[in-house]
């Protein structure tokens, strides 16, 4: 590693440990430009009084920043100490410690209590967003990073998942607890009808089925259903937690809004999700997905039961999409055929290709850096979001190009991706 | 049942199929070669459309209507051919080339990128909102026609008909009777061999590429004439329709995407029809993946669908 990289790797290490000073009160509000509005030059006296006042009016805040400062310092010095040279190669090997895991889980356990302290409904709102194509684009990377059949249609599981919520509670009362597992089965048995007949198809036919999949599942909503939205009652989504506890006051002095409820769910899933891909991508099944994915031939010749497993990621990741869709239906509070059309599907594609496909940490940034930073910029790039759809369109070209592994994608999909297919033909 | 309406109804398909079809011949065209499917191929006959109805808005700021409908057409229609045909240069050329011996997703997830690309380009240098094909132009051609029985018969579906008719087979000609075409029927049955034999590939790819890019232009100009105007999004209907048109017909298969054309015209306003205008869509991605799950190689298709 030469030294502008170890530079460049040193500043970007330092701002992952110092932003939780950002949720400190005075610090964000320095962040937001308010901080120069409150103490304008003339009030420097009235902040030399304030000055002690504000430690101890946000103390716990200060706490809790220095707590996740000292616990990442604390990861990246104890993982250096212990293995320097797996470490100085491959820093994020660190994750897969259980000491690290622990750490990792208290610091966003405390990361969440800030931010539902702290951050403003528009931010949680995108949060929540962010965490919920995180959970999708986790669910997709199953099919097309892990056993590389691409799937063009996922907004039709999506549409799949929230239409079983959606006509569930308009047709029976149903709430969001009780629509996870139908919507998970119901949606879980249409991939699996849809594979049935299709896996066997090389990819790209296979991508362009899953592709009519999704947009008849859109236009039979449309036409059978209707066009216009489903309104998912307030009782039926996501409770707001308030409650007059001491301790709960303390810890949530407003109480837990519908919208913070949501953020503690949903971050719930990304948890769980990365979980599960971690352990999938380590076990059998994984292994054998990866292994169809480099050469489908080799691998059944070794007796790897092909088609089997590749409906099992079929069904898997359409189940996965269908329990997402009803998360986002009982967060957007309404459900209507237009929210799941083949944009949206690129969209979550795009996300995978963007991270790096078949790697367990690339959806959760490409999710980050498609929908979060682009809605984070809006108020000082107005055009940024209408400019979104273009922008992922040359980053998909760009990426296939000169990046095909994606962001944090292996070198072993590097080498497939490039692989000079000339021997099998074409 | 009114025998008429049906009768009318199965020429509107027919005219309609052979937009189509002129529109799956690029499909065909370049997975005959190439082996991709090229998503971008909707977009090109979408920027055919935007590019002949600026220019005819054009003709008419400049005041030259005066050289009659027939002579504006034809410049729109050569202006919308040149653009298209430039995009679709480009688009090999940045977009699918460097990709040519990657693995077989990755040229189709960078033709996604384009389509999704020039879809949005044109949304946001254009109108998000329809753009109406200038009534001076498509009105007349729409007040002449005929009447066979009780069905009527305009003079615009007669000038689609016969205008899908003369370039199709002004391109089965240029295929199968000149050197290039030639080289192109080399270089779809193997690469490696034609450039071993001194065929330059790049270059009849790029030719490839051109021509069926110019064809979607002057589908697209028809179609935006035929149902009098057009918006950004378009091309993604249109260009599924036309890939169904050419894997009906048996991807890779020129005659087959123009008799899968006619057909998914058929089925479209047939459904249209019978079932009502939203089981349009329906119909065209129901007959996709029931070809592409039952019989993968089409009608016509002489080639098994490989399996890796």
């Amino acid at each position: 590693m030469n030294n502008g990289r170890r530079i460049v790797a040193w500043f970007f290490w330092l701002a992952l440990i110092a932003s939780p000073l950002v949720f400190v009160r005075p610090v964000y509000d320095w962040a937001n430009g308010t901080w120069r509005a409150e103490f304008r030059a003339d009030r420097w006296q009235m902040l030399w009084h304030e000055a002690p006042m504000w430690l101890v009016r946000h103390w716990t805040d200060f706490l809790t920043a220095a707590g996740l400062i000292a616990a990442g310092v604390a990861i990246s010095w104890g993982w250096r100490r212990a293995r320097p040279k797996l470490a100085a190669a491959t820093p994020w090997r660190a994750l897969d410690d259980w000491r690290t895991q622990l750490l990792g889980f208290v610091g966003i356990v405390m990361m969440l209590v800030l931010v539902c302290r702290h951050v403003g409904d528009t931010e949680i709102e995108w949060a929540v967003m962010a965490c919920t194509y995180m959970v999708l684009a986790m669910g997709l990377n199953l099919t097309v990073g892990m056993t590389g059949l691409l799937v063009l249609g996922y907004a039709g599981f999506v549409a799949i998942g929230a239409y079983t919520f959606a006509v569930l509670h308009t047709q029976f009362g149903a709430s969001f607890w009780m629509a996870l597992a139908p919507a998970a089965v119901i949606g879980g048995a249409l991939g699996f009808l849809l594979g049935l007949p299709s896996i066997r198809l090389r990819g790209d036919y296979l991508a362009i089925v899953t592709l009519g999949f999704g947009e008849t599942v859109r236009f039979l909503i449309k036409n059978v259903i209707g066009e216009q939205s489903l309104v998912i009652a307030r009782d039926a989504r996501v409770p707001s937690l308030m409650s007059e506890n001491v301790a709960w006051r303390w810890l949530f002095p407003d109480g837990l809004s519908r919208l913070k409820t949501e953020l503690w769910v949903v971050a719930v899933g990304v948890l769980l999700s990365l979980w599960l891909v971690r352990n999938l991508m380590l076990s059998r099944i994984g292994r054998a997905w990866i292994a169809i994915r480099e050469d489908e031939t080799a691998a059944a010749a070794m007796g790897i039961p092909a088609v089997r497993l590749k409906l099992l990621a079929f069904t898997l990741s359409a189940a996965w999409a269908a329990v997402a869709g009803v998360f986002y239906v009982a967060h957007n509070t309404s459900a209507n055929p237009e929210m799941f059309g083949f944009s949206e599907s690129v969209l979550i594609l795009s996300m995978v290709v963007l991270g790096g496909m078949g790697s367990l940490w690339g959806p959760v940034a490409g999710a980050l850096v498609l929908y979060f930073v682009p809605e984070l910029l809006r108020d000082r790039f107005p055009l940024l979001l209408s400019y979104r759809p273009m922008m992922v369109g040359a980053l998909m070209v760009a990426m296939m190009i000169y990046r095909p592994q994606g962001l944090l994608g292996t070198l072993r999909r590097k080498i497939e991706l490039t692989a000079d297919e000339e021997e099998t033909g074409s | 049942m009114n025998l008429g309406v049906e009768l009318e109804t199965i020429i509107g398909g027919i005219s309609r199929g052979a937009i189509y079809a002129l529109v799956a011949i690029g499909y065909t065209m370049v997975y005959g070669i190439l082996g991709m499917i090229n998503f971008a191929h909707g977009e090109i006959y979408m920027l055919g459309m935007f590019a002949g109805i600026i220019m005819l808005a054009v003709l008419t700021t400049l005041g030259l209507t005066a050289l009659g409908i027939a002579v504006c057409l034809v410049i729109g229609l050569l202006a919308a051919m040149v653009l298209a045909a430039a995009f679709g240069f480009s688009n090999e050329r940045i977009a699918y080339r460097p990709l040519r011996r990657a693995h077989t997703l990755a040229p189709l997830i960078s033709a996604i990128g384009v389509s999704t690309f020039l879809q949005n380009f044109v949304m946001n240098a254009q109108t998000k909102d329809k753009l109406d094909f200038p009534r001076a132009f498509s009105e007349p051609l729409w007040n002449i026609g005929w009447n066979i029985g009780s069905a009527h018969i305009a003079l615009i579906q007669v000038i689609v008909l016969v205008m899908a008719v003369v370039l199709m087979a002004g391109l089965h000609l240029f295929v199968a009777h000149t050197k290039l075409g030639k080289a192109m029927r080399a270089c779809a049955q193997d690469k490696t061999m034609a450039g071993l034999v001194g065929i330059p590939v790049d270059r009849v790819i790029s030719v490839t590429f051109i021509i069926g890019s110019a064809l979607a232009a002057a589908a697209g100009l028809m179609a935006a004439m035929y149902n009098g105007q057009t918006r950004f999004d378009v091309g993604y209907t249109a260009g599924i329709a036309a890939f169904t048109a050419a894997v009906l017909g048996g991807i890779g298969n020129i005659p087959g995407a123009m008799l899968g054309g006619f057909l998914i015209g058929l089925v479209e306003d047939l459904t249209a029809y019978h079932l009502g205008a939203d089981w349009k869509q329906v119909a065209v991605f129901v007959v996709l993946m029931t070809v592409l799950i039952v019989r993968p190689r089409g009608l016509l298709g002489e080639r098994v669908a490989d399996k890796v």
